[in-house]
């Protein structure tokens, strides 16, 4: 197995702020790693520091074994689409085109033949072909989700970021979803940052707990002691078997 | 009007440069809506008065000392809110007021009799020189070939600037154009609506459009149009009535903005 992403004694400070403190990682080809921890304890800056889009305060970051700012184009990056402007003048279709978009023409850039078959292939593929010209703003959360996720596959990364994926989607969507990063996940590589533990474990190959330092990596075996260490808290975790939940039922709803 | 605007000069002055300004105005304006600039712009806008006082005490052309400051001023801001951990609205507003107290001071040094300086702080489209235009012209062009000439890295930055870092876009880069033209367009909309009510041409076209369509480019066009709507619309009324053309303009620009919103979106309106 070919190590594609490697941390080595990683931390990264805002400001004074720590928001992850040494943390060494090694992620193989074709893994599905789920990365889960509590609020603030620096699981989206992983992702971000693979991504490029934060430099390490110290400790190397090597991604394909190149530093992560020479990767473009092999990275999908899926962000938390609470981030995002809705009300952009953008169809579906564009959106995803725009993972097309590449450094090297942008000057007077069209997009050609080949990136709307592309693009059109993978809205296939994630069925929200029936959505191509919507506008991005009348979609679900679950559509958005995989519209972010299309324009990231359209690019053709050896590696797929998503940050939150399933964050506040209807237990139906967030089952399409996971079943549809299982797919994905046989020939791309997929780290992913969570909040619902329970349903994680249940996709992924391995798993990382994180509080700012990292407190587990491995199979995706949760134990009690082991989140009582992450969450600094007793944590309620179900009896393993599909679907897990970590608290009991208290009606959908984003937590923050 | 028709008549007038054959024979006399000034006017056809005015005429072309309300066109041109609603080129500037909707595609920068529509940019700073996505983009959450407004305030930004307005306060690019009043930093350019400093540049006008500043053209007076040197006597050189006060719009050129505008382009200066308006210029700077942006980069400053966006380098001040990058750089330090002072709050952005903070240091924007600092900018903003200490653009006008130089602006002031400028014109107070500046010897003989005080220059008139509401023409350019509320627009006067019926004195627009020769001059005038052609820097007009010359703003126009870098602002629309910049913006068609990189339209996809500029859209694709506009909807997420991370996922555009990520594809090796150079976002910073995009940033400080993006900054740079909002100054060009305030210079060209000096003249038209004037330093304090720039933003409000600057965001009315292009609120009204994008309740119209869901395409980047279709929201410019139709911003432009409807620019050009107000503009000559203020223009006509400005000529007839004698009235000030830039606070005209803005009227009849905000008027239409809030009627349309409210017929546009009767559930919305009624809970305010």
């Amino acid at each position: 197995m070919k190590t594609v992403v490697e941390l080595e004694n990683v931390s990264v400070f805002y400001g004074n702020v720590r928001a992850i403190s040494d943390i060494s990682l090694k992620i193989e080809e074709k893994e599905f790693l789920g990365i889960i921890g509590p609020n603030g304890s620096g699981k989206s800056t992983i992702l971000k520091l693979i991504a490029g889009l934060v430099k390490p305060s110290s400790g190397s970051v090597q991604v394909l074994g190149l530093p992560p700012c020479n990767t473009h184009g092999k990275i999908g990056y899926v962000p938390q689409r609470f981030n995002l402007n809705r009300d952009f003048p953008f169809s579906v279709t564009e959106a995803v085109l725009t993972g097309r978009l590449t450094k090297h023409n942008l000057f007077m850039h069209q997009y050609a033949d080949t990136d709307f078959t592309a693009v059109e292939d993978i809205m296939h593929k994630l069925e929200i072909y029936d959505l191509k010209d919507r506008q991005i703003g009348q979609l679900s959360g679950g559509q958005m989700q995989r519209v972010l996720i299309a324009r990231a596959l359209v690019m053709e990364p050896e590696i797929l970021l998503l940050d939150e994926p399933t964050a506040s989607l209807d237990a139906g969507s967030k089952s399409h979803i996971y079943s549809l990063l299982k797919d994905i996940n046989e020939y791309i590589t997929i780290i992913m940052v969570s909040h619902d533990m329970g349903v994680v474990s249940s996709y992924v190959k391995s798993l990382a707990c994180l509080n700012v330092s990292l407190f587990y990596h491995g199979a995706p075996e949760l134990t009690d002691t082991l989140l009582g260490q992450v969450y600094g808290c007793p944590v309620e975790l179900l009896a393993h078997g599909v679907p897990h939940r970590v608290l009991p039922q208290h009606g959908e709803g984003y937590h923050d | 009007m028709i008549e007038a605007l054959l024979n006399y000069n000034f006017l056809q002055n005015a005429f072309f440069s309300a066109i041109l300004a609603s080129i500037a105005c909707g595609i920068i304006g529509t940019i700073i809506i996505e983009k959450q600039l407004v305030m930004m712009s307005g306060g690019i806008a009043h930093t350019a008065f400093g540049g006008i006082g500043l053209g007076y005490y040197l006597g050189i052309e006060p719009l050129i000392g505008a382009l200066g400051f308006a210029v700077l001023s942006a980069l400053g801001i966006r380098r001040l809110q990058h750089k330090t951990h002072i709050t952005p609205e903070v240091v924007l507003g600092m900018f903003w007021a200490l653009g006008m107290a130089l602006g002031i001071l400028f014109i107070a040094f500046t010897p003989g009799y005080p220059p008139d300086i509401t023409s350019y702080l509320f627009g006067d489209i019926l004195t627009v020189s020769r001059l005038d235009l052609i820097i007009t012209i010359i703003m126009n062009l870098i602002i629309v070939g910049t913006i068609a000439v990189f339209f996809n890295a500029f859209k694709t930055y506009l909807f997420d600037e991370e996922f555009a870092q990520v594809i090796g876009l150079p976002t910073a880069l995009l940033e400080n154009i993006i900054y740079v033209l909002v100054a060009l367009t305030v210079v060209v909309l000096i003249r038209v609506v004037g330093i304090m009510l720039i933003i409000a041409l600057l965001t009315a076209p292009p609120s009204i459009a994008r309740q119209y369509t869901y395409s980047l480019h279709h929201t410019m066009i139709l911003s432009i149009a409807l620019g050009i709507i107000f503009c000559l619309g203020g223009l006509w009324v400005s000529y007839v009535m004698g009235i000030p053309s830039g606070a005209a303009i803005i009227v009849i620009a905000v008027a239409t903005y809030f009627i349309i919103s409210v017929i546009k979106n009767p559930a919305r309106a009624s809970h305010i």
